[in-house]
């Protein structure tokens, strides 16, 4: 560094990038020139206010997990597409089907108590906050968290569980959990907008999720990674994945 | 794969490179976006570099290239690469500001990408010139003219927010009133 203390070394000093020799020749025109000393006052103010830019703003969880051998991405994009492609063509596949075959269900075949309750609270999701989990669903966070989908809304009536999440764009998911006969249901989707919806059975819970609009490839896929879920209670590295990718999708709701 | 160490990197880094995520897009839905697409590069990447400044450096380099690459695809690359307005800051720049941190960061907001880039680096994601040069392939003396000239722009536009906002310091007059 020459004589000359430029901006360029007062900015190198408040960010402490200067070597020794050149700090102490700047801490030296500091306490004997006022005119530096508040250049460098405010220099520090504002690397102090832009380090906090983001500080309010809530980082979005991302579930890492203990690594596996398997090629995850391939397994993960083979997962979101089997997932749809399984309920377009009625097909089962065996490494997502663990107890019964996954089949497409008819049109129209949801129940308008259900529907009704999900477009009541998507008419007044303006105003939510989040929700943690309840302790009886945490094994659904992994799901939720990759796919970018916050719980928003919770509401009980007898042995019948609404939660109501919330993604970006405009995405709203409604699961309802009520109590069934003992045994476990295969998973059955309806994708064709404008209404999708899942429904599986596992042990004494009966599970009905339903969405408008969304794009039919993440919802197949959180549909696929939460039966899944339901019943091992444990997260699918691939399947993480796949959620990540598919929370990118759109929704029109 | 990731193992234990690099997802603790990640997860000590993690509001650092959701906050660079925020300088380099403004808006918080675009963000996560592209936080959440960098994490999906980190998560399904084949080959991650042991070492763990280089494994920082190029966690943060997939989120800058892809935030470059989603500039490009909105053609609004010429944007970022226009150096027009990064040369013609003068030094000194704003000194008679009162520095106030709500004000320091509306004014980031409306910065050049270029100079959002760099001052998020140095400023919200603790880099050092040093590694900062690496992640952006540039001489480090460049780095250091960079940081300056973006605090000088910064600096500016917190000037210009304040004269925007600025009241009148004194009522005019009955008489002048509707004149």
């Amino acid at each position: 560094m020459g004589a000359q203390i430029t901006d360029d070394h007062l900015n190198a000093f408040v960010d402490g990038e200067l070597k020794p020799h050149d700090a102490a020749r700047v801490t030296l025109a500091i306490t004997s020139d006022r005119a530096i000393a508040q250049r460098v006052a405010r220099l520090q103010q504002m690397k102090s206010a832009v380090s906090g830019f983001a500080d309010a703003a809530s980082v979005p969880d991302i579930p890492l997990h203990k690594p596996d051998r398997r090629p995850v991405w391939r397994a993960a994009v083979g997962l979101a597409g089997m997932a749809v492609a399984l309920v377009m063509l009625g097909l089962s596949i065996p490494s997502l089907n663990r107890t019964a075959p996954e089949t497409a269900i008819a049109p129209g075949t949801i129940a308008p108590t259900f529907m009704a309750q999900h477009d009541q609270w998507t008419a007044q999701s303006q105003i939510s906050a989040d929700f943690d989990l309840p302790d009886d669903y945490v094994w659904m966070a992994p799901v939720m968290l990759s796919s970018n989908l916050r719980l928003v809304y919770l509401a009980s009536s007898g042995a019948e569980v609404h939660l109501g999440f919330k993604g970006p764009n405009a995405c709203r998911i409604s699961l309802f959990v009520t109590a069934a006969e003992g045994g476990d249901g295969g998973l059955k989707m309806d994708i064709a907008e404008p209404i999708q919806h899942a429904q599986w059975q596992t042990g004494a819970l009966g599970f009905m999720m339903i969405a408008r609009d969304m794009a039919p490839t993440r919802f197949a896929t959180v549909a696929t990674g939460l039966h899944l879920n339901s019943r091992t209670h444990s997260p699918d590295p691939a399947m993480q994945v796949a959620l990540l990718q598919a929370a990118r999708l759109p929704c029109n709701a | 794969m990731l193992d234990q160490t690099h997802q603790a990197v990640i997860l000590k880094m993690r509001r650092s490179l959701f906050g660079y995520a925020c300088a380099l897009c403004v808006d918080i839905a675009s963000a996560e976006d592209l936080y959440q697409e960098a994490m999906l590069r980190v998560l399904s990447a084949r080959s991650i570099p042991d070492d763990e400044t280089a494994f920082r450096v190029w966690l943060f380099r997939i989120m800058r290239n892809l935030w470059i690459d989603g500039l490009r695809a909105a053609g609004r690359l010429p944007d970022f690469d226009d150096d027009a307005d990064i040369d013609n800051i003068a030094p000194n720049s704003g000194d008679d500001l009162v520095v106030n941190a709500l004000a320091v960061r509306q004014a980031f907001r409306t910065l050049p990408k270029k100079h959002r880039d760099v001052l998020a680096l140095v400023d919200i994601c603790g880099f050092s010139y040093s590694e900062t040069s690496k992640l952006l392939d540039v001489p480090q003396g460049t780095i250091m003219s960079r940081v300056s000239r973006a605090r000088s722009a910064l600096a500016i536009k917190m000037q210009e927010n304040f004269t925007i906002v600025a009241l009148p310091m004194q009522r005019p007059s009955r008489q002048n009133r509707g004149k």
